[in-house]
């Protein structure tokens, strides 16, 4: 979004909220008309939980470029820790594959280190909103404690981590995130998961996983089902799909999902499009293999409207992901 | 459920900024939502997401409401040092590892079972692992075959390479550098794994 545009936004922002008295609201939720590509912020993998400096780094990189109208003035950023765990000890935490344990204190104070970078850097611009999705995955070691139980747990990081916000809590919300990828756990594990988070939680999750092999393709990997992959996207209270556009493909499956959604219980609006052209270390969007945020947006807009029933759906916020 | 296509349809302000301040979804073309198929009204967000993006709404303005005029102005910025919590966290976390391990080069084995993301294709006897650049090395059999030895190496986006040891049972990493890890098999034969042709001698 060019500054020009969102000073018009600012403006619109205004009307809105004298109308509906609404003022200092904002989105976080998923909207229909974002044809229109919005631009994509990072997300991150997030190998090293204690660098908070980095954090707060790259929080205030953010705000900068919000504040600076280079940004949608409402961000959604995830940063994804990898594996719950709970220790021995009953310490809930999380690890990457190198198996190096850090504390979920760690992990809240590193998420309050970006809120904090964002809120500052954003200045005087304080209608500039973050969603910063506090994101785990479904890879787990052992099946105790239940999934259930990992659900509660990652639901109450996510409050402490809001509670946590103080000032910053006018301008970032914490929302709970999971990569599900139908490949990792059964379907029966994650939507444990899901479901007591969402009835753990009043923050959302965003599913940041794929649908692979789903329609229109064939049968959903994993086990899983278009109806359980719509449970878990959106059936859930908790659930927004942010889904991986990794490649045309993965448009093709979430946008049939949205359809399966439509025509079976409700359509679900996609809140974000997800891509890994960072992480993949991409700097060319016509050769890389995978898609950029901009491609990976028109492609699952272009599929999302080429039905009448889901063309509603297509989303407002993209993200890329990134290594710290 | 909250159908406001109609509510807002004579506001002079265009349907996406309101919806980028709302949250609620409204249908694409004029008119009160429609059912679907299954009878849902489409065009709306359901009650119960509604009451969610409601309390962060709320949430929001709360903050906003209590914070002081000068606040950002009066901020120190980037934090000298780990947050105090963290630090804390972070002493009484030793090493981090809560699995029994030990050093090999700059990296460490880890007496773990856990699999590769997403690979049920090995049992894993141990891993090693070292950072910049990222490589994880598993080490054990192959799942289907338990007396094939498996090496699987990953860098921290996908396999680089699956080498298969016939002959010799299971492996497990004892020792070695940042160049080569030693394999000790369950028959006891000693194996070395260079990592840099990806190969086992």
């Amino acid at each position: 979004m060019r500054f020009g545009h969102s000073r018009r936004v600012a403006g619109a922002m205004l009307a809105f909220s004298l109308v509906a008295g609404l003022a200092g609201i904002q989105a976080r939720a998923p909207s229909a008309l974002g044809a229109t590509y919005p631009g994509s912020t990072h997300s991150w993998y997030v190998t090293d939980p204690t660098n908070s400096t980095w954090a707060y780094n790259q929080g205030c990189s953010l705000g900068t470029a919000l504040a600076n109208g280079g940004k949608p003035q409402q961000a959604w950023v995830i940063l994804d820790f990898f594996t719950q765990v709970q220790a021995s000890s009953g310490t809930w935490g999380v690890e990457y594959d190198n198996h190096v344990f850090h504390s979920n204190t760690s992990v809240q104070a590193f998420v309050v280190q970006y809120a904090h970078g964002f809120w500052l850097c954003t200045g005087a611009d304080t209608s500039a909103h973050l969603y910063l999705g506090l994101g785990t995955r479904n890879i787990w070691w052992g099946t105790t404690p239940s999934f259930a139980t990992r659900g509660k747990a990652w639901a109450s990081l996510v409050a402490s981590a809001n509670s946590a916000l103080g000032s910053y809590a006018a301008q970032v919300t914490v929302e709970g995130a999971i990569d599900a990828e139908l490949g990792w756990a059964s379907p029966s594990y994650t939507l444990a998961w899901a479901s007591s988070f969402s009835s753990n939680s009043t923050y959302f999750y965003a599913d940041y996983g794929d649908a692979a092999g789903c329609p229109p393709f064939g049968a959903c990997n994993g086990g899983y089902t278009q109806a359980s992959l719509y449970t878990l996207a959106w059936g859930n209270s908790a659930a927004l799909p942010f889904p991986e556009i990794y490649h045309r493909a993965n448009s093709q499956e979430w946008a049939s999902e949205a359809l399966y959604g439509y025509n079976h219980a409700g359509l679900m609006y996609m809140t974000g499009s997800f891509t890994e052209y960072g992480a993949v270390g991409c700097t060319n969007p016509d050769t890389c293999s995978v898609e950029s945020p901009a491609y990976a947006f028109r492609d699952f807009a272009a599929d999302l409207g080429a039905n009448s029933h889901t063309a509603g759906a297509v989303p407002a916020y993209a993200s890329d992901i990134d290594w710290q | 459920m909250k159908p406001i296509v109609s509510r807002l349809s004579s506001l002079a302000v265009p349907a996406l900024f309101i919806l980028a301040v709302a949250g609620v979804p409204i249908a694409v073309g004029a008119g009160a939502p429609q059912p679907n198929a299954a009878g849902v009204p489409v065009g709306t967000v359901p009650a119960d997401k509604q009451a969610r993006i409601d309390a962060g709404n709320r949430q929001a303005a709360a903050a906003q409401a209590k914070l002081a005029p000068d606040a950002k102005a009066k901020d120190p910025g980037a934090p000298a040092a780990a947050p105090a919590a963290m630090a804390a966290a972070a002493a009484a976390n030793g090493d981090g590892y809560l699995d029994p391990h030990f050093p090999v080069g700059s990296g460490m084995v880890v007496v773990t079972h856990d699999p590769p993301p997403g690979d049920s294709t090995i049992a894993v006897a141990n891993m090693w692992s070292r950072q910049g650049p990222w490589l994880f090395v598993y080490a054990g059999s192959d799942a289907a075959s338990p007396t094939t030895g498996l090496v699987v190496i990953r860098d921290r986006q996908s396999e680089v390479a699956r080498i298969p040891v016939a002959g010799h049972g299971a492996l497990q990493i004892t020792g070695g550098s940042d160049a080569a890890l030693t394999l000790t098999a369950a028959d006891s034969t000693v194996l070395t794994l260079d990592l840099s042709t990806q190969t086992i001698h």
